[in-house]
């Protein structure tokens, strides 16, 4: 079976997610492993929550929000790239790699964007291979066996 | 709690000696550590496991030095916290509990750092009798930006060369697990004494060096707890007073700023040293080194214990040393334990209660680096 990148996504209320749902309509491919947290904007995305993720792992992770000043918030997008700027660097002591992280701009009406960065970024995990902290999941069978 | 405390366990004559002393309770009158020890001696244990005193105590350990027992309630604290863990009940850390998250990503054994950045241009080496443990100091860099933390590796490394000593720098060394220990997560804790004892070993260093009061409480007397130890921990302050009694570091001991001390609790009340920082601190500074009024066993503390908390009685209780420290007339205030600085310079950079103009928190290795004789 050819590798499969787990994705997580947080993207604000007013552009990243509505871009997902515009992506969505237009029946627009994107991965199937992309997941997506939904936050009323990327100013609430802490530290924590990115390294929970590849704690968890997760093979990359990416912040989708509105474009610089544009944020409903006024600068809630630019503290984020602040976030990412920091936690990429804990990501390179770590040794996974600052390009496992990453923000993009995507506005509520830019779906065919959304599913384009999300698709370029997969390819990119892809070509990474899994985040050495992924624990094996254990398979249906197995999951039975334990109960 | 899974079994109810009894008084040979905890000796405690309720004299509230404890509760006096306390900075918790300075700010907090509330917080008396006298009456939580009642309420563990009457049974009440399970609701102190519920409740955030467990979790404000900042285990700075003033208590114990002022109790006439010897009552450990700070390893109640330690114990409940514990259980509090196993239960999920532990309380929200300001950072999202980051510090535990990191542990528990380099708990993993298939973890590859690259930690080694800040140490390009001096000297090191990949085998050899003496190991620098860094600590997190390359993670703090991009954690808490109020202050840069690799100059205080930097500064260790430099006095260690200048001392002639080229230690050992590994990536595969990891965080030393104190918040998780502190926190309940025994189990994250002894992965991680694990594979830095190993790590270590396979360096063949028969001393180990740490900067951080954490790193070196931990390393020293909690790891010795999980298993006998191949190798000798110091703090680099020993190293560096006892370098400069012998004459091998010569420090310039014009300094144009006034300095004072701060005892971190972990290298002070948790290790006894109390001595080799203000020798330094003399050679580096000669009489424009000066004390405040609550020094040693009488230090308070930086107002957060393990990252389990941070409120506003931290923000009073570091107004309060700060401002002590600037009553000294000094502009420098310099402590020995990176975290003691991340809280107090998250302070200065933050709001402050009021501003505290011309005061600066250093480490004492970046103060001593600067004085060096060369
Ligand atoms: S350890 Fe410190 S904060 Fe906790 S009860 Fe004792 S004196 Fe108070
Ligand atoms: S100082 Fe010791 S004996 Fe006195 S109340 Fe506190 S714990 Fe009990
Ligand atoms: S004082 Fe320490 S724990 Fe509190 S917010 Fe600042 S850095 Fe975090």
């Amino acid at each position: 079976m050819s590798y499969e990148p787990d994705i997580l996504g947080f993207a604000c209320n007013w552009c990243g997610y509505a871009g997902a749902d515009g992506a969505g309509q237009a029946k627009l491919q994107y991965p199937t492993n992309f997941r997506i947290i939904r936050v009323m904007c990327l100013g609430r995305v802490d530290p924590s929550f990115i390294l929970r993720a590849f704690e968890d792992g997760y093979d990359g992770v990416a912040l989708i929000g509105c474009h610089i000043g544009d944020c409903h918030y006024v600068s809630g997008n630019i503290n984020a790239q602040d976030v990412v700027k920091h936690v990429q660097g804990i990501l390179d002591t770590m040794g996974l790699g600052r390009a496992r992280l990453r923000i993009e701009e995507v506005s509520s009406a830019e779906g065919p964007v959304f599913a384009r960065v999300v698709n370029a970024f997969k390819d990119e995990l892809v070509a990474m291979g899994p985040n050495p902290l992924k624990v094996a999941k254990p398979t249906f069978a197995q999951e039975e066996a334990q109960l | 709690m899974s079994k109810p405390v009894t008084s040979a366990e905890l000796p405690c004559i309720q004299c509230n000696k404890c509760t006096h002393v306390c900075p918790q309770n300075m700010i907090d009158p509330t917080f008396s550590p006298r009456g939580y020890l009642l309420k563990a001696l009457m049974g009440e244990g399970e609701a102190l496991e519920a409740g955030p005193e467990i979790w404000q105590c900042l285990t700075c350990l003033k208590c114990r030095e002022a109790c006439p027992s010897s009552t450990d309630w700070v390893g109640l604290v330690k114990s409940l916290r514990q259980e509090a863990k196993e239960q999920d009940q532990c309380f929200e850390c300001k950072h999202g509990r980051l510090m535990q998250i990191l542990q528990r990503m380099m708990a993993n054994p298939s973890l590859k750092q690259d930690r080694l950045g800040w140490a390009e241009g001096l000297q090191y080496a990949e085998q050899g009798e003496w190991f620098y443990f860094t600590g997190c100091l390359p993670y703090f860099d991009n954690m808490f930006t109020a202050n840069s933390h690799t100059s205080i590796a930097q500064a260790t490394l430099k006095l260690l060369n200048a001392g002639g000593v080229v230690p050992v720098l590994s990536n595969d060394e990891r965080c030393c697990g104190y918040e998780c220990l502190w926190n309940g997560d025994k189990e994250t804790f002894s992965k991680l004494a694990k594979l830095n004892i190993e790590a270590i070993a396979a360096t063949g260093a028969k001393k180990v060096v740490t900067s951080c009061a954490e790193c070196f409480r931990t390393l020293k007397s909690d790891y010795a707890e999980e298993q006998e130890l191949p190798f000798e921990v110091v703090h680099s302050v020993t190293l560096i007073a006892e370098w400069a009694r012998e004459g091998k570091l010569r420090f310039k001991g014009d300094a144009e700023t006034g300095v004072t001390y701060h005892d971190p609790c972990r290298l002070g009340r948790y290790e006894g040293i109390y001595d080799a920082p203000r020798e330094i601190l003399k050679a580096v500074a000669g009489e424009r080194f000066t004390e405040m009024a609550r020094i040693k066993g009488d230090a308070i503390c930086c107002g957060v214990g393990n990252f389990s908390n941070c409120d506003a009685n931290t923000k009073f209780l570091q107004h309060d040393r700060l401002m002590e420290a600037k009553g000294t007339g000094s502009e420098v205030m310099v402590t020995t334990c990176p975290k003691c600085r991340i809280h107090y310079g998250c302070y200065l950079d933050g709001r402050p209660i009021e501003p505290i103009d011309n005061l600066v928190v250093k480490d004492i290795t970046e103060i001593a680096a600067e004085a060096l004789e060369l």
